[in-house]
């Protein structure tokens, strides 16, 4: 998600969990092999003391569930705030802001908390993995799809997706009405047949909300995290999962 | 083709402004069309849902049609990295793009065509913009190495940074060729990289 900060690539330094995770990994070198890969790795890491241009520090825990609202992943609140008006936005911004709250049929100074969705999807490259499916299945055993919604998980590889029967979780998604869907890109841009219908709202743990990207042109999507979805799907409203996993 | 026509000092023709800011690549061709196999016919399809959903969409007008220098707002191109974006525009007919500010890697993409993409102040692209609309016949010349967007008796002064600048006006844009130019180094450099040497 580097790219919609303004970045051309994003880059993680390789560390002891870098290192854990693909250890025995298909593709990964093996045995003897791998020693001499982490070496390597290690070797490329950023060493202590490098100067930086800037640094930002960001305290994920001080974050609440961060909802979007608008058309692009900028235009994003807390769960628990208000829909901005665009006079309080920079000049230049209003227009976007404006154009923003036409079409995803929107009021400055709402509450996103509470906003009904048809749609729920869970999945995508961003946020398909297991620990992902995990948390979206945790909330899934605390109730039962909303009636209205209709409710899609969709691993992000044909391992996590492994991984995750192994685990039993598609069987807890199933029995709270999810639909448990073979891997893949699904609804995070509309190349195959998952797609928004008409001015459809969806809530969704991929990664983008332009307009259109969901493969309806007035479709409407409210990026969230995994957990947050399923909290969504069960309500059938933007909700705060933590009021749920209370 | 000679190096020579790999040079892009400037280019003219027939404006078209988009006006808005922050349209994405998913605008400019959405992302079902990812699935073709090759770029043919792109073309067609740019900005083909904003054209469905606002029939006077410029790219719609008759006017416009035959146009190549295409006028948008700030941060044009943002969003995902696909080249079907520049692809479809250039397939299209444009030729070169001036606007407020672009998306990092669509402009890098663009380059990567030989489209350049020179930036100009608020107010001017909003002068452009109008100018066009009063006369859409005139030609708009985008100058790369002067750095600057000349209309009717204007002349707008016009950024574009150093490296791409270099590489359209000595026609080295092409990266792909410049690598396979370099056949010799590049070998000489993988050799040293365990990653295809083996660790």
């Amino acid at each position: 998600m580097s790219i919609e900060g303004g970045a051309r690539c994003g880059y993680v330094n390789p560390d002891q969990t870098t290192i854990d995770y693909l250890r025995g990994r298909p593709h990964a070198p093996q045995g003897a092999a791998f020693e001499r890969a982490a070496d390597w790795w290690r070797s490329v890491a950023t060493e202590p003391g490098a100067a930086f241009d800037d640094v930002a520090r960001l305290d994920g825990a001080a974050i609440e569930p961060v909802v979007t609202w608008g058309i692009n992943p900028g235009m994003s609140i807390g769960v628990s705030q208000t829909i901005p008006k665009p006079e309080s936005q920079p000049e230049p911004e209003r227009p976007t802001f404006r154009e923003a709250l036409a079409h995803m049929g929107f009021q400055a100074g709402q509450p996103i908390k509470g906003a009904k969705i048809d749609v729920a999807f869970v999945g995508s490259c961003t946020n398909g993995r297991l620990s992902d499916l995990r948390a979206a299945a945790e909330v899934a055993t605390k109730g039962k799809v909303a009636r209205h919604v209709r409710a899609l998980i969709v691993p992000g590889s044909q391992q996590v997706a492994k991984a995750a029967e192994a685990e039993g979780l598609h069987e807890v998604f199933q029995a709270a009405g999810f639909q448990w869907r073979k891997a893949g890109c699904s609804m995070c841009l509309g190349m195959n047949p998952d797609k928004l219908e008409g001015r459809e709202m969806s809530a969704s743990s991929s990664n983008r909300n332009f307009i259109g990207r969901q493969g309806s042109p007035t479709g409407r999507t409210l990026l969230m995290s995994p957990a947050m979805v399923a909290a969504a799907a069960i309500t059938g409203a933007v909700t705060d999962v933590r009021e749920i996993l209370k | 083709m000679s190096p020579t026509d790999f040079q892009r000092r400037q280019v003219t023709g027939r404006g078209i402004p988009v006006p808005g800011n922050d349209i994405d690549t998913d605008r400019i061709i959405p992302a079902r069309f990812l699935k073709a196999v090759t770029f043919e016919g792109m073309g067609e399809h740019a900005f083909e849902d904003a054209r469905k959903q606002n029939p006077e969409h410029p790219f719609n007008q008759k006017v416009y049609q035959g146009a190549s220098v295409l006028v948008v707002g700030q941060n044009f191109g943002c969003g995902s990295s696909r080249e079907h974006a520049p692809q479809a525009l250039m397939r299209w007919g444009i030729n070169g793009i001036v606007g407020g500010s672009f998306g990092e890697i669509f402009f890098g993409n663009c380059v990567m065509l030989g489209i350049p993409c020179l930036t100009v102040s608020q107010a001017d692209l909003e002068w452009l913009q109008k100018a066009i609309g009063r006369d859409p016949q005139q030609p708009v010349t985008v100058d790369v190495e002067r750095q600057e967007v000349r209309c009717g008796e204007r002349v707008i002064t016009a950024g574009v940074p150093d490296g791409a600048r270099k590489q359209l006006v000595n026609g080295t844009w092409d990266s792909t060729a410049v690598l396979l130019e370099a056949g010799a180094a590049i070998e000489a450099t993988a050799k040293k990289l365990p990653y295809v040497s083996g660790f």
